[in-house]
């Protein structure tokens, strides 16, 4: 009789290996070698290395530096928001009931609606003269507030953030919940016993319990807070004057232009910026997570 | 009767909080059966003496190329959830069976790709090379290598926590081990695939970067046929809404049936950590 783990063949994993190679580790490890090449699409058939020229262009360009600004911005803000009003929602949907259903299902529909659409619904909201925003702020006698939200430069991209967590809110609380229910009602009934207020609770039982589930929400949102393209493309992008250009747009655009070395340097910057912050958090993170 | 007034008082709040998630598809709902000058206006209103413009859904069926658009994200979206699906479970299945270095590699370069951006250039290159630029084949291809990352992550998970006193007895009985796999372990993985199935066919429906970097307007799906009416009738919103209305409805009637499955699937890092 075969031993047991003989059992198992390796061949069962290479549709999913051979796939994973040829299209994700090959261009990423190529990428970083077209990265040092000067080539473009109008010498297509002529490429040369050319060092650390494209880097050096990339980081003298002002515009690069106003995404990464502008990317970091647009991530730290959606963080923040999406994960306080996603628990906050949490906190008060968690019991089972049937208006918690309602609830919970209305705020999570929105992340099943692509990005591009959710976009071209809001340039329609943030119309400054006909968007149902401005219209209520009129309406209310909050004049003073309405804003031209997606052309002026000063609030562009908070608009576009407010637009993301809108769409993703509903994604964090439904962790949340997941991460309320799985605490054993124990601690709550000790806690009870000793005295302890909800506020105590929620500081010393809810928060510390579900620190996994904070990893998670905080590493998909600055991850995808990085990576935004959709968002930006649909509604402004980039404009205007540069206010809202992101690393998606910019990486976009370098690729349009048909600076294919150039681009792949843009990619790169933008890959290492990613894993680099995604790596900390991950870090900081896990030491905060308690075991039950 | 206070204290049941400040009972009330958070599911009230609560109520008026969920109208902000509501609003914005009503509005798109309500002007999507307006005649061109009033979905303009974009109030929130029902449309003027109860006239339902539905000409307009007939109209972008018409000129939108949605039926197109719509085989075409049908084509992608479950071409690669089929691959991703079978792929991912086999993959899965050895990755929490087995131990060892190469598997470590293996399971965590695959998490690598959770994190990664995809490369554009490069795989512009690698297409191009192997000639499945601008066909359904390159684009099943790219959205399968972007779904496999977090089907690998769920399916190992999941098959971790199968005793393997089940696989020997199949082995006993004189299964192989792709016997084994296939009418004893994927049967049991059913809760995950569904998740799996789900997951990626809204990634997969509803990406737009893919169709973009690596194909022609022909081979683009629904969400992107929105962006070309708002470019082509930038006045007509009625159009735009209408749409908007038809792109996100398939996704809507998916989410409203298999809302347990995407919920548990989103979360299950959450909880497995």
């Amino acid at each position: 009789m075969k031993k047991s783990t003989e059992i198992y063949t390796k061949w069962l994993m290479l549709p999913a290996v051979l796939i994973y190679t040829i299209f994700f580790i090959i261009p990423n490890i190529s990428g970083l070698i077209l990265a040092f090449t000067d080539w473009n699409v109008y010498f297509f058939d002529d490429f040369n290395f050319n060092g650390i020229d494209n880097f050096v262009r990339l980081f003298n360009e002002k515009i690069f530096w106003n995404a990464v600004n502008n990317t970091f911005y647009f991530a730290i803000i959606t963080v923040i928001f999406k994960n306080l009003i996603g628990f906050g929602m949490a906190l008060m949907v968690t019991k089972a009931s049937k208006y918690n259903t309602y609830l919970r299902t209305v705020m999570f529909l929105p992340v099943t609606i692509s990005g591009i659409v959710v976009s071209i619904i809001f340039v329609s909201i943030y119309n400054p003269t006909t968007g149902i925003l401005n219209q209520f702020l009129n309406a209310v006698g909050l004049e003073v507030l309405a804003k031209g939200w997606l052309v002026d430069t000063k609030y562009a991209m908070t608009s576009i953030a407010a637009m993301e967590i809108w769409q993703w809110s509903g994604f964090s609380m439904v962790v949340f919940v997941a991460g309320i229910q799985s605490i054993s009602q124990d601690y709550y009934e000790a806690a009870k016993i000793d005295g302890a207020s909800r506020w105590q609770e929620l500081r010393f039982i809810t928060i510390p319990l579900m620190m996994q589930s904070f990893t998670i929400t905080f590493i998909y949102s600055i991850i995808s807070g990085l990576k935004v393209f959709a968002q930006v493309y649909g509604t402004t992008n980039g404009g205007p004057n540069n206010a809202t250009q992101v690393m998606g747009t910019f990486l976009f655009k370098s690729f349009s232009n048909g600076h294919y070395g150039y681009s792949a340097a843009v990619g790169l910057v933008f890959m290492l910026m990613v894993m680099v912050v995604a790596g900390i958090i991950l870090v900081v993170m896990r030491k905060k997570e308690v075991e039950f | 009767m206070i204290k049941r007034m400040m009972n009330l008082l958070p599911k009230f709040i609560m109520f008026l909080f969920s109208l902000i998630y509501i609003l914005p598809i009503w509005m798109v709902f309500i002007n999507s059966i307006k005649d061109s000058a009033n979905a303009n206006m974009m109030g929130i209103g029902l449309p003027e003496k109860g006239v339902i413009h539905l000409g307009n859904y007939f109209q972008v069926i018409r000129e939108g190329g949605i039926a197109r658009a719509f085989m075409n994200g049908i084509i992608e979206a479950t071409g690669s959830v089929v691959i991703i699906i079978l792929a991912a479970s086999c993959c899965a299945f050895i990755l929490a069976r087995k131990k060892g270095k190469l598997y470590d590699i293996i399971f965590y370069s695959f998490i690598m790709g959770l994190i990664v951006p995809v490369a554009f250039i490069p795989t512009y290159l690698v297409l191009n090379a192997l000639n499945l630029l601008n066909t359904y084949a390159g684009i099943i291809l790219i959205f399968t290598t972007y779904g496999l990352p977090m089907s690998v992550f769920l399916y190992t998970g999941f098959i971790k926590s199968i005793p393997r006193e089940l696989d020997e007895a199949a082995i006993i009985d004189g299964c192989g081990s792709l016997r084994l796999f296939f009418s004893i372990i994927f049967p049991l993985l059913k809760p995950v695939t569904m998740t799996v199935f789900i997951l990626s066919f809204i990634g997969a429906w509803n990406d737009v970067m893919i169709p973009m970097f690596f194909a022609n307007g022909n081979k683009w799906a629904l969400p992107l046929t929105v962006y070309n009416f708002y470019g082509g009738y930038l006045k007509s919103w009625n159009l735009i809404f209408a749409d908007i209305i038809i792109t996100i409805t398939p996704l809507l009637i998916i989410y409203l049936f298999g809302q347990k499955y995407i919920v548990s699937g989103m979360t299950a890092g959450a909880v497995k950590g």
